[in-house]
């Protein structure tokens, strides 16, 4: 290996490491609030495909010339292993992106992942009975024929898959704010490319569509507030364009004001209501629970459990009373949701 | 001859004209009723419930109407129509099995259209339920019964589906407790932790089984229903005689195609339907 080809290989992996290191710790703090499945995923896939790479290149440094065949295999299955992992991994990625959902994935997805212990096995009874590669002495790994058929397989498997979960996403406005360019380039360029050239550009082009991934999230992050974990004035603006688009219609909107701590409020209304509510951390002691379908029902109930969960916490927390207050507002008569989201904002 | 409001308190005392499935409905939120009386006896009574037709419009189902001489049906229309005219109402209507003279002709002195039809309701048997083939499908651990969650949960539950304006066929959804429900039959559905999906039914005080909110939210919705469906059959299959009856109301597009995919070809009983523009 030339010092060219060294610094090449140290200048990707470091730049890799750098990279997911810093979306690492600019995200994982705002992730800390959210704490979706989907940011979770994004992080375990940033982390595995950091394990990948450093797997993928440790070769050159750890092994050049041990000698030591049989070490030089388990190595080589592990990486196999790693990018396997990746692989499926970006599948659960891109079906959660699309549904929004991990146990959905798993009740009505999970054959798309039988492969992966399948092929482990493979990869292991390999080290002590050669059926897809194996380490010759002179430096280089053969690949039997049984290893390019399987690998087709599974390349088919994980498009196919990625496909069908794919086409779901015409029920689902998530994908507004996701790109799918990043997303599938790896799943189908990685095997592409090897079964073509015998080129492995698995960990870089991983790395690449994980910092274009990056950037597509922080795009996302931009409409929550990083302490509550609800959507901020950012999408709040949002909204207002998307509703004179005519893509969202509001009924009803509930406003909730607290001269007390602002953080036990947010506790409360995290606690209380669906996951899903679309709920605004207006501004520091304000916030605003919008709803579509709901009706002056709704609000009663929603205003109810909210107001019994704050006199809870002022009975507890008599020194630091919440004082909420809760103003329900439907829309008029004739009135458009574009102006009734105008007028919210005038009371 | 005194019209007055029928309540928890005095309902008893009138246990010949309404019958005990009705009676349990008296004190909710929705419900209202009035009887007729002279000195201590009772000469007739009108049970409606209101429902929201649109954010701004109501109207009144008559649920019950009773009486046995035309100006006893006159005095209790008077004492309906001075109610319901506080209130933004859009129409009345009824549906009643075998009405009983005079209630036809008070109905068209009051202006309501009438006609013989198909009811929208549809009596089955628990043994009719457990004959259909999706009962044999299996249940998926992740469909609970509702006793299995806590009140709390309950809440959030029933909150969610208002905000996605659900409440199924009552109106007063949320004021209805957890104990209404028959908690070994009425499911529910988890996913990622929350509850997505909700089958609630209710037991009534004769024995008949009544869905009263069938709802599922997510990627996974329409498959979550059948599966709170078969939860359902199953556990009351268990828990109930086969020959307990199930009343399924067809008041939506939804109902209306899912009973037909359960029971093809199975007619509701006939009845007199009445409405009334408001």
């Amino acid at each position: 290996m030339t010092l060219m080809d060294r610094l090449t290989v140290e200048l990707y992996f470091s730049s890799t490491a750098f990279f997911i290191c810093l979306g690492f710790v600019i995200i994982s703090k705002r992730l800390r609030s959210l704490n979706t499945p989907g940011d979770r995923l994004f992080l375990e896939l940033s982390l595995s495909n950091l394990l990948y790479s450093a797997l993928s290149y440790s070769r050159i440094y750890i092994f050049e010339e041990s000698g030591l065949e049989t070490l030089w295999v388990v190595h080589q299955t592990v990486i196999e292993a790693a990018g396997l992992f990746m692989g499926y991994l970006w599948l659960m990625f891109v079906g959660y992106t699309v549904f929004g959902s991990r146990d959905y994935l798993k009740r009505e997805y999970w054959p798309f992942f039988i492969p992966v212990p399948v092929l482990l096995s493979l990869l292991i009874i390999n080290i002590f009975h050669p059926i897809l590669f194996v380490y010759d002495q002179m430096g280089f790994f053969i690949y039997y024929p049984a290893y390019y058929v399987i690998a087709a397989i599974e390349a088919v498997y994980i498009v196919v898959s990625g496909i069908l979960i794919f086409r779901n996403n015409r029920n689902t406005d998530r994908m507004r704010r996701f790109r799918i360019g990043p997303v599938l380039t790896p799943v189908v360029l990685v095997p592409l490319v090897f079964l073509t050239t015998g080129a492995r550009i698995g960990p870089i082009c991983y790395t690449v569509a994980i910092i274009f991934m990056f950037f597509s999230m922080t795009a996302r992050i931009q409409y929550y507030d990083e302490e509550p974990g609800f959507y901020n004035r950012v999408y709040r603006e949002y909204m207002c364009e998307l509703v004179k688009e005519g893509r969202k219609d509001y009924k009803n909107l509930m406003i909730l004001k607290c001269g007390g701590d602002d953080r036990a409020l947010a506790d409360i209304i995290r606690r209380e209501l669906h996951r899903n509510v679309e709920k605004v951390h207006y501004s520091k002691g304000e916030y605003e629970i919008f709803s579509e379908h709901g009706n002056a029902k709704y609000l009663d109930m929603t205003c109810e459990m909210l107001s019994n969960a704050a006199s809870e916490y002022d009975r507890v927390h008599p020194d630091s009373p919440l004082k909420l207050e809760c103003i329900k507002i439907r829309r008029d008569k004739g009135e458009s949701a574009f102006e009734f989201l105008g007028r919210t904002r005038s009371l | 001859m005194i019209v007055s409001d029928i309540t928890e308190e005095n309902i008893d005392a009138f246990s010949g004209l309404i019958k005990e499935d009705m009676a349990e409905n008296i004190g909710r939120k929705t419900f209202r009723g009035k009887v007729l009386t002279d000195e201590d006896d009772a000469l007739g009574a009108i049970i409606w419930e209101y429902r929201e037709v649109s954010d701004f419009d109501e109207e009144a189902e008559i649920k019950l109407v009773s009486f046995l001489s035309e100006d006893a049906g006159e005095a209790l229309f008077e004492a309906y129509n001075d109610e319901i005219s506080l209130r933004s109402m859009y129409r009345s209507y009824l549906e009643l099995e075998k009405p009983v003279e005079p209630v036809p002709e008070v109905l068209s002195e009051q202006k309501f259209s009438t006609k013989i039809q198909e009811s929208r309701d549809l009596y089955v048997k628990v043994s009719d339920l457990m004959a259909l083939e999706i009962a044999r499908k299996k249940v998926p651990s992740y469909v609970e019964k509702l006793g299995m969650i806590t009140e709390k949960e309950f809440k959030q539950g029933i909150n969610w589906c208002l905000y996605n304006g659900r409440h199924g066929i009552y109106e007063d959804l949320p004021s209805l407790s957890m104990d209404w429900f028959d908690k070994d039959v009425s499911c529910v559905v988890r996913t990622d932790g929350e509850l997505t999906g909700f089958f609630m039914i209710h037991r009534t005080t004769t024995g008949i089984l009544v869905p009263v909110l069938l709802y599922a939210s997510g990627a996974n919705f329409r498959k979550d229903l059948l599966r709170m469906i078969v939860f359902a059959i199953k556990k009351s299959g268990i828990k109930y005689p086969p020959g307990t009856l199930v009343m399924i109301r067809r008041h939506t597009d939804e109902t209306k195609a899912l009973s037909d995919y359960l029971f093809p070809g199975m007619k509701g009983r006939e009845v007199l339907y009445g409405e009334r523009k408001e």
